[in-house]
């Protein structure tokens, strides 16, 4: 059985805020931004809560299907770096606005940046072991802007606040690959002791450079294809510089990578579902593709996870 | 031979044409390294002769001629 994508849905914060904002209190200008990383605005939430952000997000995604799949949702898992409180949990918040079964089995998980293809990677481990035909849902649910520093010009130009959900089930099919990175370390990208993210910008780069083509490389000899045969390649939207030499170092065209960030910047966990959700809503998932799944970040902790010969899933066919 | 291995990272990693890495080029100046494409430059040195580089050294390099030095320094 492998792990199928049945919807996606996204939400951000209203307030959209430009490269030249940062021109009027820090010594930076709009080029600079763009040229290291390929932002251009993202978003920051006013008064919305991440609880709220993760509703509508979580709607959003299943506003696509029937009525009767909340009912079969056995499992949701949020990741976050930075839930407001630390209970009850984010997950757990969503039972009662999307009217879920009071059987689901609800978390919050943190693992950087990389949390999504985290989360998508145990939820199918948990679909294996329940019903056929129960589905969970995965939302990466972030507001980095609570925890910038704005007097660091490196850093508070990149972060955005998102969050993205996805619903999956499992089908007939070979089973996906998945693998995982980590390597303690708290030097490089961590929150400070005023809750504020600290980055050393050119070992993170160093570090997603040279670990995530190999993880890709892996999954992908795991799962017996070659990476011509992976239609999008799906990664954390971090920097587009570091997704440009993840891509010239595994030799794929640049446009099998897809991009948001310029739009969104940094949004940690939630970035790789509000990629997946655009492509969803423009009808670019549809078919038989194949997919790769790459989150890299804090911890250090990276992941990468192949959905081999991805065709999405209608949930209505399964009731 | 390690010139010519030098010039193909340039014009890899920066899009530039080879006529364009001239010995004199200076890095940031006429080939606009800047601090991301200095990491990437690191690594790629460092897998392509099998040996370290550091911040530092980077850092202190001005044109494609150090980075030659650098390089042939470090293989003896």
């Amino acid at each position: 059985m492998k792990l199928t994508l049945c919807s996606c849905g996204h939400a951000v914060p209203a307030k959209c805020i430009h490269n030249n904002y940062f021109t009027t209190f820090l010594e930076t200008s709009d080029q600079w931004i763009r040229e290291r990383s390929g932002i251009v605005t993202r978003h920051h939430v006013e008064d919305e809560s991440l609880v709220e952000l993760t509703i509508e997000a979580a709607q959003h995604c299943l506003d696509g299907v029937p009525e009767r799949v909340r009912e079969k949702i056995g499992v949701v898992i949020v990741a976050s770096v930075n839930p407001e409180r630390i209970v009850p949990s984010i997950a757990s918040c969503l039972q009662t606005p999307l009217r879920l079964s009071e059987d689901v089995l609800t978390f919050d998980m943190n693992t950087g940046c990389s949390g999504l293809v985290y989360a998508i990677e145990i939820a199918g481990k948990l679909l294996a072991g329940m019903e056929e035909g129960t589905y969970a849902l995965t939302v990466g649910a972030e507001t980095l802007s609570r925890m910038t520093d704005f007097t660091d010009r490196s850093t508070c130009v990149l972060f955005g606040d998102a969050a993205a959900a996805s619903l999956w089930t499992l089908t007939p099919g070979e089973r996906d690959t998945f693998s995982a990175f980590t390597r303690s370390d708290d030097q490089v990208l961590f929150t400070d002791e005023r809750g504020k993210i600290h980055m050393e910008g050119k070992n993170v780069f160093r570090f997603a450079v040279t670990t995530v083509p190999r993880l890709i490389r892996k999954t992908a000899e795991m799962a017996d294809i070659t990476l011509s045969d992976i239609d999008f390649f799906l990664t954390h939207q971090a920097n587009s510089r570091i997704i440009q030499s993840i891509a010239r170092d595994l030799k794929v065209p640049i446009e099998r990578f897809p991009m948001n960030l310029e739009h969104y910047g940094n949004t940690s966990a939630a970035s790789i579902g509000l990629l997946m959700s655009e492509l969803w809503h423009s009808g670019q998932l549809d078919g038989e593709k194949t997919l790769c799944l790459s989150g890299f970040g804090a911890g250090l902790t990276a992941g990468s996870l192949l959905l081999k010969g991805h065709r999405p899933h209608v949930a209505s066919e399964n009731i | 031979m390690v010139k010519e291995k030098i010039v193909d990272i340039f014009v890899d990693l920066l899009g530039v044409s080879a006529e364009e890495v001239t010995e004199n080029a200076r890095l940031i100046e006429d080939l606009a390294v800047d601090s991301l494409d200095a990491v990437e430059l690191s690594l790629a040195l460092e897998e392509q002769f099998s040996l370290t580089v550091e911040d530092h050294e980077i850092e202190q390099l001005q044109t494609v001629s150090d980075v030659i030095n650098l390089i042939q320094g470090k293989l003896g």
